[in-house]
């Protein structure tokens, strides 16, 4: 279980940065740049991709904990 | 701890899980549509600017006003792109021709008040005059890439004044990135 919480918290910690790399005033997208930088665009994919991924293992695991019923996921 | 207490901590915590896949779905699909709204769009809106009446002040029936951003502080700056490569087209769309029955000159002039260095155009240049006659403008050649900004001067000659109606001319600036 602890190996299940690191990944989800790692996942999380990749998902919150890109989040912050796009909103970021300095660095994210603002509606004056135009048009957006192609780094810009990778970092909306990353944000889809750590998005998804970090979802879907959240739910994963919560649906699991409560079937389970245990503290334990093996 | 008794297996019922486990049990029942395990289905919180499940839940608390799914709630936060929800809330990372949420956010993202969120930040997600108003960033990609730029990177799908050939032609975006950059700003939409509101002249209001109550903005300008008061004005006497067949009196020609020059409004500046020393009397009306949006009209500074009123427009701001920092394009990321050269020859970006700005389009101004207005409808400034609805004001015809209550204006005989409402013309927007946008002038250039701050350009990126190696630019054809200076500070101060005229970029364009929206009037009743031409409401719409563009293309506008942003030659180089970098911080741009434009200043409104608005001069305006009223054909009748009635402090019950209330009129907005609406500028809409698009940009479109080059083919």
């Amino acid at each position: 279980m602890r190996r299940c919480y690191t990944i989800l918290t790692a996942s999380f910690t990749i998902w919150f940065v890109v989040l912050t790399l796009i909103l970021s005033p300095t660095v994210g997208l603002t509606q004056q740049v135009y048009p957006p930088p192609r780094l810009h665009v990778y970092k909306l994919y990353l944000l889809v991709v750590s998005s998804v991924s970090t979802a879907a293992y959240s739910a994963y695991l919560g649906i699991k904990l409560i079937i389970s019923g245990e503290t334990q996921i093996e | 701890m008794s297996r019922r207490v486990i049990e029942k901590t395990s289905r919180m915590t499940g839940l608390l899980f799914i709630v936060l896949s929800l809330g990372v779905v949420g956010v993202s699909a969120y930040v997600y549509q108003q960033a990609s709204q730029m990177v799908t769009q050939t032609i975006v809106e950059i700003a939409t600017i509101s002249l209001k009446d109550s903005d300008l002040g008061t004005i006497k029936e067949g009196e020609t006003k020059t409004y500046t951003k020393i009397e009306v502080a949006s009209l500074g700056n009123a427009i701001g792109i920092a394009t990321t490569e050269s020859h970006v087209y700005l389009y101004l769309v207005s409808n400034v021709d609805t004001q015809s029955s209550r204006y005989s000159t409402y013309d927007v002039s946008v002038k250039f008040s701050a350009v990126p260095g190696g630019s054809n155009y200076s500070v101060g240049d005229a970029a364009c005059v929206l009037n009743m006659g031409s409401p719409v403008y563009g293309p506008l050649d942003l030659d180089v890439a970098g911080s741009w900004s434009f200043d409104f001067d608005l001069t305006t000659t009223a054909k009748s004044v009635d402090s019950d109606a209330v009129t907005t001319v609406i500028i809409t600036v698009l940009a479109e990135s080059p083919p």
